[in-house]
């Protein structure tokens, strides 16, 4: 299977609007790439999300599907609200739905998952200048 | 060595006409000139198969381009479809048991997961 060969319209704007509803609810920006990586996929997801606009608050979601491989990479902000084991139960989410065959369904999931388990409720409790 | 050195003489043999002299610039262009003509012409032909290609399907995104999302759609996602998949909880347990699965470079986290 290549990399965004069988992607339909619907299933692109499937993903677009999990990332919106991801980066609404967390406040941090999700970017999610279907395509080909490399042999080291960790370091080419690195490399990608560094060339994101602000890599420090992005989330990354890299997806190849010839390689049967996930990556997620939060920014060193991102990683403050989205712990790494949210991540690792977001992919094991995925991977569950991409091993039925559902890949564009486990990245939906996945990212909505990301973005709620960094949700930021705004609190009515905090500091203030007058503290 | 030795017999080709014996089947192609270095010597003009007897009653043979005797070859023009052979320039400097006719060596170059033997030696440079026609390889050089060769792989400019292997380049032009790999160039204009991709050219033909690129005009053939068509621009804008092909077949094995990498997808990217990332948009500010404000539609709600919703159906049945759209039900979070169940992870096992002896997966659960081991997940949360075990330490971090990215590494720390640069401060980056994350996961990564193959299926």
């Amino acid at each position: 299977m290549l990399a965004g060969d069988d992607l339909t319209p619907s299933e692109s704007s499937r993903l677009e609007r999990a990332t919106s509803i991801a980066e609404d609810a967390s406040g941090l920006t999700f970017s999610v790439y279907v395509g080909p990586s490399e042999e080291d996929s960790r370091a080419y997801a690195l490399r990608v999300h560094g060339g994101l606009e602000d890599p420090e608050r992005s989330v990354l979601v890299l997806c190849d599907r010839s390689s049967r491989v996930l990556e997620i990479v939060t920014g060193r902000l991102a990683r403050n609200v989205l712990s790494d084991r949210d991540c690792a139960l977001a992919a094991a989410t995925m991977r569950s739905s991409f091993v039925a065959g559902d890949v564009i369904g486990g990245l939906a999931h996945g990212i909505t998952q990301l973005g709620d388990a960094a949700r930021q409720p705004p609190t009515l409790h905090s500091r203030t200048d007058d503290d | 060595m030795t017999e080709t050195v014996s089947i192609v003489p270095l010597y003009v043999p007897f009653g043979w006409p005797k070859p023009p002299p052979v320039t400097p610039l006719e060596v170059l262009g033997l030696l440079v000139g026609i390889p050089l003509v060769v792989i400019i012409i292997s380049f032009a032909v790999a160039k204009a198969h991709a050219v033909m290609r690129e005009s053939k399907i068509g621009a804008g995104p092909h077949p094995g381009d990498p997808v990217w999302a990332g948009g500010r759609a404000k539609s709600i996602m919703g159906g049945a479809a759209d039900l979070l998949p169940e992870v096992g909880a002896q997966e659960r347990r081991e997940i949360e048991s075990s330490p971090t699965t990215a590494g720390a470079e640069a401060g980056t986290g994350g996961a990564s997961a193959r299926w």
